[in-house]
């Protein structure tokens, strides 16, 4: 129950955050992207369903705070999840590192993937050039601010107990 | 030790006629003392003291003073602050009144509405959300202005809300004429500049906006007034749009373009219409 409700508290916190914070013009007007940080955090510290099911309500946020067709940003962060989830037996999730790598290489693909969804539609029309410069804008944006995202959610769930912490002493868990 | 014990024979003999001099010398010799070798020093110990007391006076003082200085400038913030709130107020009962009249001149029905947030969260449109939706009667695809001109038109609306898309925005287009001499074309926005003035905020980095699709026939000058044409229906006919400060030829080499200075100051948009046709 409680992780639902952290759940819940960190994706509408994280739309209103995205929401408010200001585009960068000179990154192709791309803004930080918090919400995929989230599904990003869910992917990589969660089983599959809950990661799926942040993934469905972030993208079903997105696309109701913005112009963005119903469906289109949840089928992006939910592929975008699934495919760092894959990864999730391979990489050291303790590592700034993770975060870094997997906010910039998710912000670069969801960028894309939701461009492609949009232009199909003829909804956007924007130069490549542009779409390039957003993707690579959110890219950045991501590696900055998902290591902040993971912390903050770790610490959220910590302190309602929905995660253990390992404690060790002299490296001996 | 002779020397000594004459010493204190001295002493002792100096006491002794000390103590039995008349009163009347006593007295005498204790007041010339007094002034002579006393007093000076009294004097001086007494001038120190006052000083003293001056300074330390003037200390205590000075911190009042210090205190006082804090709380008159605290209250001179507070005074500024209230002045610069009553500034505020002052304008923007002024932009109401210019609203009001501009709204009872208008011959559309126009639905006065506050800008609520600017953007939206993709960063993929360039879009203003209002603080009316469909229970004050708007609808999507109403033109959407200020009194200095149109800025764009409604797109999602809910009860409460609805966004507009601005023209600024590529994927918006609005179908205008050239007001002297009516030649048409289409006018849309070019997005955001790379090198806008403020690199934050979306509304301060907007690209100019170009009217396209002008026939070769027609002699387009500069400062031209751009309205909108009516067609297309979403844009009620005659609403100012911008002026031209550019042109040239398509890259087909079949129309004339120009670049447009748009007539609404987008930067400052604070309250606008929506027009119900």
């Amino acid at each position: 129950m409680m992780t639902w409700l952290v759940m819940v508290l960190i994706l509408i916190g994280s739309a209103v955050m995205q929401t408010v914070l200001p585009a960068f013009a000179f990154l192709g007007q791309a803004k930080f992207p918090v919400l995929l940080g989230v599904v990003l955090y869910y992917a990589l510290n969660w089983n599959m369903t809950t990661m799926l099911i942040a993934a469905f309500f972030a993208g079903f946020l997105y696309d109701v705070l913005s112009p963005v067709p119903l469906g289109y940003s949840a089928l992006c962060f939910c592929a975008i999840g699934w495919i760092a989830a894959s990864f999730r037996n391979l990489i050291l999730i303790d590592s700034v590192v993770t975060p870094v790598f997997f906010g910039a290489v998710a912000g670069v693909g969801f960028t894309l993937g939701l461009y492609v969804l949009l232009a199909k539609d003829g909804l956007v029309v924007y130069p490549a050039g542009w779409v390039v410069l957003k993707a690579v804008g959110t890219g950045i944006l991501g590696m900055i601010c998902t290591p902040v995202i993971f912390h903050l959610a770790w610490g959220f769930d910590r302190i309602v107990g929905n995660v253990d912490v390992k404690e060790s002493i002299d490296g001996v868990e | 030790m002779r020397e000594k014990k004459y010493f204190i024979g001295i002493t002792i003999l100096a006491i002794v006629v000390v103590l039995n001099l008349p009163l009347s010398m006593s007295m005498r010799i204790k007041a010339g003392s007094r002034d002579n070798i006393a007093a000076p020093f009294q004097n001086v110990m007494s001038l120190l003291l006052n000083k003293g007391r001056e300074v330390i006076l003037f200390l205590g003082k000075a911190r009042e003073a210090v205190g006082e200085n804090e709380r008159m400038l605290e209250e001179l913030a507070v005074l500024r602050e209230r002045i610069r709130s009553l500034e505020a107020i002052e304008r923007e009962n002024e932009d109401l009144r210019d609203l009001f009249n501009f709204s009872s001149r208008s011959e559309c029905k126009l639905i006065l509405c506050k800008v609520i947030t600017r953007g939206d969260i993709s960063g993929w449109w360039q879009t203003i959300t209002l603080n009316k939706g469909t229970d004050s009667g708007i609808a999507r695809n109403m033109a959407v202005i200020t009194t200095e001109g149109l800025i764009g038109r409604t797109m999602d609306v809910s009860r409460r809300t609805c966004d507009v898309l601005l023209i600024s925005d590529p994927s918006c287009k609005v179908a205008c004429r050239i007001s002297r001499m009516g030649a048409v074309g289409i006018v849309r926005g070019t997005g955001i500049s790379v090198k806008g003035d403020t690199r934050l905020e979306m509304l301060s980095s907007l690209g100019r906006w170009r009217m396209e699709y002008i026939s070769m026939d027609e002699e387009m000058r500069i400062h031209d007034k751009v309205v909108t044409s009516g067609f297309g229906g979403v844009y009620p006919e005659g609403l100012l749009v911008g002026y031209v400060i550019k042109k040239d030829i398509d890259q087909s080499g079949l129309y004339q373009s120009a670049e447009i200075v748009p007539a609404a100051e987008m930067r400052t948009l604070r309250y606008v219409f929506v027009v119900v046709k």
